[in-house]
């Protein structure tokens, strides 16, 4: 058996399964679960915006399902963008008990995200995974990339647009 | 044989990284439900974000 290299260790298994058990929504999750029970009042003010994050959630999760049967795995740029605000916000509510205009930024912000998601998972062909916005997406559509057959596990030989780098 | 080794445990960890993430979620809860030291909470959370960008 050879040894794979040090490039390897993102592996596509890696990735999925990264997606599968969705630590990220069990933590954030949990973390939201926290801020009901310590400063109940955020939850209350915003709670109609959480619920249509979440429904967002649920859909990209549910399109991602029915169209790939995979759970979704895109990591764009947008979503690191919110991990980076998520993060920051919940901080800023554990420790105060209120955020104010960042909440509210946030919210703003996860909407966005929330529909570049949606899109990227819409017009992908193939298993959406590491897609960086809807954008790279719909150029992907239109001249596919060899690292989405390799992401997918599809046969590439069957696409003749197919770009190899 | 060693470079194999060690090949094998990194491949490994970021799995093992995934299940310390999810053992924060309990911890959280259980801080919330009693003490709700806002330390812990922060602390759980800076773990988390680095583990995550890990």
């Amino acid at each position: 058996m050879m040894a794979s290299s040090p490039g390897d260790l993102a592996l596509r298994q890696t990735r999925y399964a990264d997606s599968t058990v969705s630590p990220d929504i069990i933590f954030y999750g949990s973390a939201l679960c926290c801020v009901w029970m310590v400063h109940p009042q955020v939850i209350h003010e915003h709670g109609i915006a959480f619920a249509s994050l979440i429904t967002l959630e649920l859909v990209g999760d549910t399109i991602g399902l029915l169209k790939f049967r995979h759970w979704p795995a895109v990591h764009s740029y947008l979503a690191k963008l919110w991990g980076i605000c998520l993060f920051a916000v919940l901080c800023q509510v554990l420790w105060k008990g209120s955020a104010g205009l960042t909440l509210c930024l946030l919210i703003s912000l996860g909407f966005v995200m929330y529909t570049d998601w949606i899109a990227i998972l819409v017009l992908s062909n193939t298993n959406a995974v590491d897609v960086p916005s809807a954008w790279q997406a719909l150029k992907r559509r239109r001249r596919p990339i060899l690292s989405d057959f390799v992401n997918s596990g599809e046969n590439p030989t069957s696409y003749p647009n197919l770009t190899i780098f | 044989m060693a470079m194999l080794d060690l090949h094998r445990g990194l491949r490994r960890l970021p799995f093992a990284l995934t299940i310390l993430r999810l053992l924060l979620s309990p911890l959280m809860l259980a801080n919330a439900y009693s003490r709700r030291s806002p330390f812990v909470f922060i602390a759980c959370l800076i773990v988390a974000f680095c583990l995550g960008y890990l």
